[in-house]
């Protein structure tokens, strides 16, 4: 099988994927318990003391409906969010009054600014750390408990306590990051947002970041202890070969399931936006999720999960295709060494 | 190596977010000593400012941009609650169905203009009958006519029939005044559109809510996703009227997520205002981080009444005794010591304010002497024949069906979590099956309004008001449904002509209102239609890091609250008031005072201090050994 047919028999795969995915996902938020067209009505009138008549409510409650197309049958209502989402439009959001493509757009460059460094630097450091613990016992015996405290260290627990201590009792850094500290550094770049927007990304960054080495390191460190102690490594070891030849060799295996690990975590930084969201405010997609979901705001929610299935998907493939440059086995499609 | 593609991949990541990024507005530049930073009132992203559906738009629209004619006070003695805003004086009652009302000389829009009787009239009798969906639109149904006397007085004319004095007096500082000139073309032409925020998330040139034109003491500078900035007015009207401007040049409210992030911004000082409810508030007071109403419990006022709603329509919640024998098996002191730190206190068994005291009928209250007794809950649920019959432990009811009580409040209302929690307890303690449910609060919100849940916490329209009749209207006597009140869907004839004749009574006949509120009462009493637990808080912490002269006990100038539709209440005042710290540096070394708490927080300090560090010796010792590998590399 050359490259070429690989990619795209696995580009066929994903894109099966993604429409059931999507799918799913529709079906789902139409079937769920809790009114959109009820929350929205609630959004007029939150302030106490205003109160309507029957009428007003059941006009609300119509127009909403009608905003969210929930009047047409259930086919057409498929059918028109299939066409409208191949044209790129992914509704209104009543949460943030405006298009989701182009919230999206800003979120997702929240995110990715705090998430992408986050996860690269905790991987490159994990596993150099893990693979290191792997070769050296008197090291591995210091890092193995950081390791697992890290790796058991709930996020949120963790956040707080940064945020608490390091921003609160000793305000070195923000306890919260809002939108205008990550704005000013794209509108206005000098020193004065430069350092205030480290402090305010700080916290989250570096608490992200932690409890991330823990999970690398110690995955690492098992799959390079397998790797040194299988077959090809005694043979090494018995040619002569330097302890550092053998570990490099080994670390060319363990990396491997660390890379569709990088892949997998890059597409499902949503996961960690949603955590660091509600410790830091963070305001990425992870926040208006849970605000979305809250105020039952379809179009945006709808918007979120499309936009970050799609990352997932393309994350793997990504990672699939460079996978089957690296190793051709996986293309060729022979199993077992 | 693999390594090097992996990378390349990387970089063309990261040159795909520097290319995405949006072009944003510039946010602009404002000093922090001049700031107040609020949060609390806001939960999503401050883009509506409607007037006509202020109830659905940014708080402030209502209050800091457009003005009512009073406000009203409710924590001041009785007859001194309305204060003259935009009006010159207290209304002056012609007649049981005639009112006049002059507007302040001074009081005049941005642009110059003054105030005057038609843009009154415009908001009072066009708007209403026009935007018939606008939040006073109700006024239409007894405002039979709003005469325009002179330029700055005019005359509101009652339907005899129809009059609803108890909203008519809510209106007087709830119904912002409009700028007739600015808002007639919009109200002409898009009419009930108007408050549909998903089509008009602003009324204003090309939808930009800097471009409004309002009278009051803050305008809008900025708008973003988590946070807004409000630009003080220097030649606001009230200037001369008051012989001062509000303390802060800028206001900036910002949206938070949760609670907990509110606390450590205000612990941090980055949140000066906060109407949050804040976890451990009452410690972060005593500690002195912030201050308070009260220095002491409960620390807040009360705000409004948490019932607990029981589904009337369903067995065995239409059952009187039933409900008695609930109210009597709650434990409300129990919540509150354990939910609310003691900050917040008890209602009474008719649910009626602090402020409403005069209208308590304490002989009758004395007379039913309801408190918490399991014992006389037990005694009525056996009288009424609710008894355990088939030996599992739980009641049955009188015709031999199992009895579950299910309870429902938000999912993450922390502190109503734990009510329900307890209230379940307590039910089960004298035999009923009960138990405490959290859905989501889009759920919750769905069954409360189709009526299939059995009990729910709630206090969405039990405000504090003028009279009571709001909040026994909003209680008792709606068509039921969320937003409209009446949700446990009590029918009760005698009660609602009650509460119906309670709002035409004209506000200077006391003693007919007391003898009305005292009738409703005794239904009340006898009845238990919904259970009123305790008195919700204005939560309200401040920070006197920067901004000080909050009102407290010993200076009970207002209520510091900002949420929506409650500016009137004082917050409005506290702006005024509010004057800069004049040495910010003090505070500094506030932190130090820590230690006098548990010493467990500098363990921790110094483990992550370790755990940092750790990190940090790996990662230089990974550095040094990477170089010798790859001289080994190039050897190869």
């Amino acid at each position: 099988m050359s490259v070429k047919s690989y990619i795209l028999k696995r580009g066929a795969t994903y894109l099966v994927v993604f429409v059931i995915a999507i799918t799913i996902v529709w079906l789902l938020i139409r079937f769920a318990p809790g009114d959109p067209a009820l929350t929205n009505v609630m959004r007029s009138m939150m302030a106490p003391g205003v109160r309507y008549t029957e009428e007003q409510i059941e006009e609300y409650r119509r127009r909403a409906i009608e905003f969210l197309g929930w009047n047409l049958p259930l086919p057409q209502q498929y059918a028109l969010f299939w066409s409208r989402l191949i044209m790129g439009d992914l509704g209104y959001s009543t949460y943030f009054s405006a298009p989701v493509t182009s919230k999206l757009r800003e979120i997702l460059v929240r995110d990715l600014l705090l998430l992408t460094p986050s996860v690269l630097v905790s991987w490159f450091i994990g596993n150099y750390v893990g693979a290191l613990a792997a070769r050296n016992r008197k090291l591995d015996k210091f890092l193995l408990p950081i390791f697992y405290v890290l790796t058991a260290t709930p996020y949120f627990l963790l956040g707080l306590l940064f945020a608490y201590e390091l921003g609160v009792v000793y305000p070195v850094f923000k306890a919260t990051i809002m939108s205008s500290d990550i704005d000013a550094i794209f509108t206005s770049f000098n020193g004065e947002t430069l350092t205030n927007f480290l402090k305010a990304y700080t916290l989250p960054f570096l608490s992200l970041t932690l409890i991330a080495i823990g999970g690398w390191a110690s995955g690492m460190r098992s799959m390079m202890i397998q790797e040194l102690g299988s077959n090809y490594s005694r043979y090494m070891e018995m040619l002569g070969f330097s302890d550092r030849k053998i570990a490099e060799y080994a670390f060319r295996y363990a990396i491997n399931p660390q890379i569709s690990g990088l892949g997998i975590q890059l597409g499902t930084i949503i996961v960690a936006g949603i955590v660091v969201s509600s410790v830091f405010n963070y305001p990425g997609a992870g926040i208006a999720l849970i605000y979305a979901i809250n105020f039952r705001d379809v179009f945006l929610i709808q918007g979120i999960i499309v936009a970050y299935t799609l990352m997932v998907i393309v994350a793997n493939f990504i990672v699939d295709i460079l996978y089957a440059m690296l190793d051709p086995r996986i293309r060729l499609g022979i199993s077992g060494v | 190596m693999n390594k090097g593609k992996i990378s390349l991949a990387i970089a063309i990541l990261l040159i795909a977010i520097i290319v995405a990024v949006p072009v944003l507005a510039q946010p602009p530049n404002i000093p922090r000593e001049q700031t107040l930073i609020t949060g609390g009132a806001w939960w999503e992203p401050p883009k509506k400012f409607n007037p006509l559906n202020y109830g659905g738009s940014v708080s402030g629209t209502n209050g800091l941009i457009y003005e009512p004619l009073y406000l009203w006070i409710p924590i001041k003695p009785e007859n001194e609650r309305f204060q003259p805003w935009l009006a010159a004086a207290l209304p002056n009652w012609i007649s049981p169905t005639e009112v006049e009302i002059k507007i302040r000389p001074e009081a005049k829009w941005w642009d110059g203009s003054p105030v005057t009787a038609d843009d009154v009239r415009f908001t009072f009798y066009d708007v209403p009958r026009k935007v018939t969906s606008a939040a006073w639109a109700g006024v239409r149904n007894y405002i039979t006519d709003v005469v325009v006397v002179d330029s700055k007085t005019v005359r509101f004319k009652f339907d005899p029939q129809n009059v609803n004095y108890g909203d008519f007096l809510y209106q007087l500082y709830s119904a912002p005044i409009l700028p007739k000139k600015y808002y007639e073309p919009y109200v002409n032409q898009y009419g009930n559109e108007l408050t549909d925020l998903g089509k008009w998330p602003v009324i204003a040139e090309n939808k930009d809510p800097t471009k409004l034109l309002g009278s009051g003491m803050y305008k809008v500078l900025y708008t973003g996703d988590d946070y807004f900035i409000l630009e003080r007015v220097d030649n606001w009207w009230g200037k001369d009227v008051f012989g001062k401007l509000p303390g802060p040049k800028y206001i900036k409210g910002v949206i938070v997520y949760s609670n907990q992030v509110a606390a450590n911004m205000l612990g941090a000082g980055e949140l000066d205002w906060s109407t949050f409810y804040i976890p451990g508030g009452p410690t972060m007071v005593q500690k002195g981080y912030v201050v308070s109403f009260y220095s002491k419990s409960p620390y807040y006022l009360s705000a409004n009444v948490a019932f607990l709603f029981l589904n009337t329509a369903k067995k065995p919640f239409n059952d009187p005794n039933f409900r008695k024998a609930l109210y009597y098996a709650i434990d409300i002191n129990k919540i509150i010591n354990s939910a609310y730190e003691g900050a917040v206190v008890a209602s009474n068994p008719v649910g009626l304010l602090p402020y409403w005291q005069q209208y308590l009928a304490t002989d009758l209250l004395n007379q039913y002497g309801y408190k918490y007794d399991p014992q006389k809950a037990k005694q009525i649920l056996d009288q009424a024949g609710y008894k355990d019959v088939n030996g599992d432990g739980w009641r049955e009811t009188p015709d031999g069906k199992p009895l579950k009580v299910t309870i429902i409040v938000p999912y993450g209302w922390t502190d109503w979590m734990f009510a329900a929690i307890s209230i379940a307890d307590d039910l089960k303690a004298v035999g009923i099956n009960a138990e405490a449910v959290f859905p989501d609060f889009g759920a919750y919100v769905e069954q409360i309004d189709k009526g299939t849940y059995d009990a729910a916490i709630n206090n969405f329209g039990s405000f504090a008001a003028p009279t009571p009749y709001q909040l026994y209207y909003w209680a008792y006597n709606a068509t039921p449904g969320i937003w409209t009140g009446n949700m446990g869907r009590y029918q009760n004839a005698k009660l609602q002509q009650l509460i119906t004749q309670l709002g035409k009574i004209p506000p200077d006949q006391t003693d007919k209102m007391k003898s009305v509120l005292r009738d409703i009462q005794q239904i009340l009493l006898d009845e238990m239609p919904a259970l009123p637990l305790w008195l919700n808080g204005y939560w309200f912490l401040a920070s006197q890091k920067y901004w000080t002269g909050w009102p407290n006990d010993n200076n009970p100038y207002a209520v510091p609250t900002n949420w929506n539709g409650q500016w009137q209440h004082g917050g409005l005042l506290v702006l005024l008031n509010l004057k800069p710290a004049t040495q910010p540096a003090q505070q500094q070394p506030q932190p130090t005072t820590q230690p006098t708490a548990p010493a467990g927080p500098d363990y921790t300090t110094i483990g992550i201090v370790i755990v940092v560090l750790v990190i940090i010796v790996i990662a230089v010792y990974m550095f040094l050994r990477k170089k010798p590998k790859k001289e080994e590399a190039g050897k190869k």
